[in-house]
């Protein structure tokens, strides 16, 4: 049975199509990256899926049941992480954690155990008794965790589950992400770190505009462009370097100049490294480096769009 | 069911956390109920009265003796021009205006109206009043039997001033004086429901800006269960807040209320309702607490007052007392003061009709506010 099965889906806000005629089907185990800049409509995709928000047009389905339908007993399967922590800052964790496992239906035994072992699974054990308002930022965000996954959903949907934290509360997470997914829970996940979607997710949809513009595995979406090659120069200075002068080199199709780093992406076929280099010598710019990079997700988004993803 | 109920336990155990809630529902009526009793037992002791004498008169003169002969009444003379400043300022309870001709009228069996002026209300005059009604209308008596003739009203009147007449005083208590305090307690009562519920409903907003509304509607969980276990903490609150404010009321302060406790109680349990549907309502039209704080000030206290909450309704203007027909309190307050006049419960249905129609029609707004918004959309 698939997890989610979304068919034409429409939601409009006034004229504005915030998801327009969208279709994902996400297989249970999957980890599932929602790829999007702000305002693609990933929020309003999410809103429907968790039933806070009703559906213009198209069909909605976790597990075979219709979100509108039947929306309890959809929502039964679902754990929501969402991006802003939305905790009770006068509970404390354990307290948080069984208020809201204790509305999906669990009670007594089950739930004192579950809330225990929930604390454990974040690392948050030590910290049962204290309330949020003493926690690290790190801990605000594996607490929020918790009070999404205690109750043992077959769905988990997260919404940058690693934003503003520090390293080691970041690795925490994603490593009970994968957790959770090897325990059997399908996992929508978006982030804006490209590297963080491209490492945990199996398959990724791009949206921008309401619309999916890609979907499939990450390598099939960096097959989309294969026809891209990107060099990274390190140079000792680039105030002597004419962004426009590389433009106007054959095959180059964008220059980005940061602090000591030049990224230049060209078309695979015009072979043009020669020429790049001539550029450097001929300025009397001195390259430190020069590095071939593979495509990403950043890449593939500006190829299908012309924008960064988070332009 | 048992998710609204987890919602309401959840909602006490917020608002048991935080001590302003404690003070607001539990200390501040029982403040109310202590500035209530200072206020009375300072002016129990006696009535100060301003006489106007215009008439100037022998028997007028007598008449006034007569008066400030009385144990519990203090009687200053003055001039017609003090008469407002004297009351407004608290010095004087009431102020008796003796017309020009007073004297001449009982002679001739016309007696002229002694106007009695006050902002009080019946604590201040009810006594007062019973005392002239009682002295003039034995001298009316004297007048008919002199049919006109002064010299035998003045032997008839003589006799009486100097006891020939027997008189057998027996003291009843002046149950005014508690009714005034009991209506003026659960005027704060009903003040202090207002602002203690006014403050949990808002939590409804703050778990909005927190976010934790949005992650409850996400689990097995409608918008209208959660409120309606916001409205059940509020109702249990006001339940507990009731019964604690009486309980002190009649066994602490050891006030008599003049009506049976359960019908009170009934009255301002409905009025409980009330108190929960403004604030739900006030929460459906505002986007903030910062919204709701505002509104609740703009509405509470205001229609506290003009309701009789704090002085009774009569003393104000007729256009006023007008506009307090429209306001709830005001009926509560009318059905606390009717049980208390000796009516039937069954006398004051319509009260409690006009209460339950505010707690429905304030409930159905805000359910019509809550369905219709869809700003959720900031939550993933």
């Amino acid at each position: 049975m698939k997890m989610i099965k979304v068919e034409g889906l429409i939601k409009k806000f006034g004229d504005n199509a915030a998801v327009d005629n969208i279709s994902l089907e996400i297989e249970e185990g999957e980890i599932f990256g929602l790829l999007g800049p702000n305002g693609a409509g990933k929020s309003t995709i999410i809103n429907i899926l968790c039933g806070l928000l009703s559906r213009d047009r198209g069909k909605v389905e976790i597990l075979g049941r219709d979100i509108n339908k039947d929306p309890n007993a959809a929502k039964k399967n679902i754990g929501i992480v969402p991006q802003d922590i939305a905790i009770y800052d006068d509970l404390t964790a354990f307290e948080n954690i069984s208020f809201f496992a204790g509305l999906y239906g669990l009670k007594g035994n089950l739930l004192k155990n579950r809330v225990q072992e929930t604390l454990e699974f974040v690392g948050l054990a030590d910290k049962a008794k204290s309330r949020p308002s003493d926690f690290s930022g790190g801990m605000k965000r594996r607490l929020n965790i918790a009070c999404a996954i205690a109750h043992r959903p077959k769905l988990i949907i997260m919404d940058e589950p690693t934003v503003g934290i520090d390293p080691q509360s970041r690795n925490h997470i994603l490593q009970s992400v994968r957790k959770l997914n090897e325990l059997g829970s399908t996992i929508i996940y978006t982030s804006h770190y490209m590297e963080e979607v491209e490492e945990l997710c199996s398959r990724i949809a791009i949206i921008d505009h309401g619309k999916v513009i890609a979907e499939g595995t990450n390598e099939e979406l960096k097959g989309i462009v294969t026809n891209i090659n990107s060099v990274w120069i390190m140079v000792d200075s680039v105030s002597r370097v004419n962004a426009d002068a590389l433009r106007a080199i054959k095959g180059v199709v964008n220059v980005e100049i940061a602090e000591y780093l030049i990224k230049v992406d060209s078309s695979v076929d015009m072979n043009n490294l020669d020429k790049l280099i001539l550029y450097f010598t001929e300025n009397l710019i001195a390259i430190k480096s020069i590095e071939t990079k593979t495509p990403n997700l950043e890449s593939v988004f500006l190829t299908l769009t012309g924008r960064k993803l988070r332009d | 069911m048992r998710n609204a109920w987890l919602l309401t336990l959840n909602t006490l155990k917020l608002i048991a956390r935080k001590k302003a809630n404690i003070i607001v529902f539990l200390i501040l009526p029982i403040v109310g109920m202590l500035v209530s009793t200072f206020v009375y037992s300072s002016g129990a002791t006696s009535i100060n009265i301003g006489v106007v004498d215009n008439d100037h008169s022998a028997l007028t003169g007598e008449f006034v003796q007569s008066i400030n002969q009385q144990q519990n009444f203090k009687v200053t003379p003055i001039n017609e021009g003090e008469k407002e400043s004297q009351i407004s300022s608290g010095k004087l309870d009431c102020v008796l205006v003796i017309p020009k001709g007073f004297a001449e009228g009982i002679y001739n069996n016309h007696l002229q109206q002694v106007k009695i002026v006050s902002i009080k209300g019946e604590v201040a005059t009810g006594w007062v009043r019973n005392y002239i009604n009682t002295y003039l209308r034995n001298l009316q008596d004297i007048s008919v039997t002199a049919v006109g003739n002064q010299a035998t009203f003045e032997t008839l009147y003589n006799n009486l001033q100097q006891d020939k007449l027997s008189l057998v005083v027996k003291k009843v208590p002046d149950q005014t004086h508690n009714k005034g305090m009991t209506t003026q307690m659960i005027g704060f009562l009903i003040l202090f429901m207002l602002i203690g519920v006014g403050n949990t409903t808002e939590m409804i907003l703050k778990e909005k800006r927190d976010r934790t509304y949005y992650r409850i509607c996400a689990a097995p969980v409608s918008a209208r269960t959660y409120i309606f276990g916001n409205i059940l903490a509020n109702l249990i609150l006001v339940v507990v807040q009731i019964a604690l404010t009486l309980l002190f009321m009649i066994k602490v302060f050891k006030v008599q209320i003049y009506l049976p406790v359960a019908e009170l109680f009934l009255i301002l349990v409905l009025f409980g309702l009330v108190a929960i549907g403004l604030g739900v309502l006030i929460v459906s039209f505002s986007n903030n607490s910062k919204q709701a704080s505002t509104l609740q000030n703009m509405i509470i206290t205001p229609s506290c007052m003009l309701a009789g909450c704090f002085w009774p309704v009569e003393i104000m203007p007729k256009t006023l007392q007008r506009i307090a027909d429209f306001l709830p309190q005001k009926w509560a307050i009318d059905a606390v003061q009717k049980l208390q006049m000796g009516v039937g419960f069954d006398q004051i249905m319509i009260n409690l009709l006009i209460i339950v129609a505010f707690a429905l029609t304030f409930f159905l707004v805000a359910a019509y506010r809550f369905g219709s918004n869809d700003h959720i959309e900031t939550f993933v």
